[in-house]
């Protein structure tokens, strides 16, 4: 049953990833294109699920935005997992005072609710400051042509992000290592001359993969939602690019008069986040049998 | 002169405060060329000893003495020291050879790492070494194997791998840390026999670390029998097997006689 659940939950997100791949084809409307005689129409068959008070198609923001909240999800956890793992493997592989002052310092970072660090860090306005990078002689053209490629609020929303869940990884990957290290093959390893960072990574950390993978599914569902969160209070992604947080929050306002500006967004978030956690616990029912 | 001297080698664990012998004033010495059986019941010291000698002993064990070999002291090397000598000049063996073998790679990926790290071999030429040594451990279609993860294989089968590692480095000292006993029998005497003939054909020197000493007789040119840290006798086998000295040994080899009733006998 789970099985088929986790299954369901792949498919959903495999679909999810083919559209918001392939927006243009899948949508005729510009996600960005103002047409205010069409503000607040009803969903028809013309506008499926209607438009907002700029007369915006919302079904082509959304799809348009699944592309942002996808890649801020999977970056961003993708960023976590990188430090998680490497703060996790050094600290299991090592002991001593060296996991002492690591683990200290997950848990104080666990110990600050993680909306009000977001909310300070974005309120210091990275972005701007990393826009003066594209300024510095020398490296000036490479920050540039990575700007032009991603907007560098983008870039900041993904780094915070992934920078304030990267603790459970490490924690995760510390106990595996822990655990790992008591394995005969890694003696053998060590006793056919490995040197620490290759035990490390090629014996010891691809070994803790499997709980890593699981708790990365877990928590690109989280990132969504986070960047959602931010979004809807104005400090994710910047208008007028399309996030299913600021959709939602753009549509806050009318409320009254047009439920579909903020119960579509909010489907999406939902079901999303869903299969994410339901793709995550059969990736761990599988792990945890074999 | 000896390949390996050790010399009045102390091991003791710390535990809790305490502090737990493990192997107290051993000295023997291995020659080019030669099989030194240490035997003894578990927890007589013996694999610590084996575990010493490139320092791979856990950081609550302190070791002192002298461990020299081909007159390097190894207790003080740099560890960057000890990194070529394992597995490049002493070489390990151990009983359990399913959880020896890492098991997300396959066994040409991990033979492959030990033959690029000590001969410097890179590519095909590395590859084609992973396919000689898979062949001469008696591991038939090696091309095709060497694409195989650990558990595609049986018990005998990894400890052919295990032992193709170690010797793919090539080593002047094989310590085999009872190299048979999570074995069948009769894949034990496949095993022997393989050791044996790759003992010859390359003139290794083995330590061999073994409580059973039906193993020990086959390989052992000498023996040293190990009881409470201490290595109460060493001398040739033979001699050592017939004309025992220390009571020890004696009741050794009297519980062995009891053990091999008529028409149970094996090997």
């Amino acid at each position: 049953m789970k099985n088929k659940l986790s299954l369901i939950g792949g498919a959903v997100l495999a679909i999810l990833a083919v559209v918001a791949v392939a927006a243009p084809w899948v949508t005729s409307y510009d996600p960005l294109a103002i047409n205010l005689s069409d503000a607040l129409l009803a969903p028809s068959a013309q506008h499926w699920l209607g438009t907002d008070q700029l007369g915006r198609d919302v079904a082509s923001r959304l799809i348009y935005g699944t592309r942002i909240s996808l890649v801020i999800g999977v970056v961003s956890v993708g960023l976590a997992v990188l430090v998680g793992t490497a703060v996790g493997a050094l600290a299991g592989f090592y002991g001593g005072w060296l996991d002492g002052f690591l683990m200290r310092l997950v848990d104080t970072l666990l110990s600050i609710p993680t909306i009000f660090l977001l909310l300070a860090l974005i309120a210091m306005d990275p972005g701007e400051q990393l826009l003066r990078l594209a300024a510095v002689p020398g490296a000036g053209p490479v920050f540039k042509a990575l700007f032009d490629a991603v907007d560098p609020q983008l870039l900041v929303l993904m780094a915070v992000i992934g920078l304030m869940s990267w603790m459970g990884v490490a924690r995760l990957v510390r106990a595996e290592v822990l655990s790992l290290k008591e394995r005969e093959f890694v003696l053998a390893a060590r006793v056919l001359g490995a040197s620490p960072l290759r035990m490390m990574t090629r014996h010891l950390i691809p070994n803790a993969m499997g709980p890593v993978l699981v708790s990365a599914t877990l928590g690109v569902g989280g990132a969504i939602l986070t960047e959602s969160v931010l979004s809807y209070l104005g400090l994710g992604v910047q208008p007028p690019t399309p996030s299913w947080g600021n959709i939602l929050n753009e549509g806050r306002v009318a409320l009254g008069v047009a439920w579909w500006l903020t119960v579509s967004p909010g489907v999406c978030i939902f079901v999303t986040v869903l299969s994410f956690n339901l793709l995550g616990e059969g990736l761990r029912e599988r792990f945890s049998r074999s | 002169m000896s390949l390996l001297t050790v010399e009045n080698l102390e091991i003791a664990y710390r535990h809790e405060g305490r502090r737990i012998p493990a192997a107290e004033g051993v000295s023997f010495a291995v020659e080019p060329g030669e099989v030194l059986a240490l035997v003894g019941e578990s927890g007589s010291g013996k694999s610590s000893v084996a575990l010493a000698l490139t320092r791979l002993l856990p950081p609550s064990a302190e070791c002192s003495g002298a461990v020299r070999f081909e007159g390097t002291e190894l207790l003080t090397a740099p560890e960057h020291a000890l990194l070529r000598i394992r597995g490049g000049r002493i070489a390990y063996v151990f009983q359990d050879p399913a959880g020896s073998l890492n098991p997300v790679l396959t066994i040409g990926e991990q033979l492959l790492e030990t033959i690029s790290r000590h001969s410097g071999a890179r590519g095909a030429g590395a590859e084609a070494r992973v396919v000689e040594w898979l062949e001469r451990v008696g591991i038939r279609d090696a091309a095709e194997r060497l694409r195989a993860y650990p558990h595609e294989f049986s018990g005998g089968m990894q400890q052919r791998v295990m032992i193709a590692m170690a010797l793919a480095g090539q080593p002047e000292l094989l310590v085999a840390d009872e190299p048979t006993t999570a074995l069948d029998v009769t894949v034990q005497v496949q095993i022997l026999r393989l050791l044996r003939d790759l003992q010859h054909s390359l003139k290794l020197s083995v330590l061999l670390i073994s409580h059973d000493l039906t193993v020990v007789e086959r390989l052992a040119h000498r023996i040293g029998v190990m009881s409470q840290g201490r290595l109460v006798e060493l001398g040739r086998a033979e001699q050592v097997l017939r004309a025992p000295q220390h009571p020890y040994t004696k009741e050794l080899l009297r519980y062995r006689s009891m053990l091999s009733l008529p028409g149970r006998r094996d090997g």
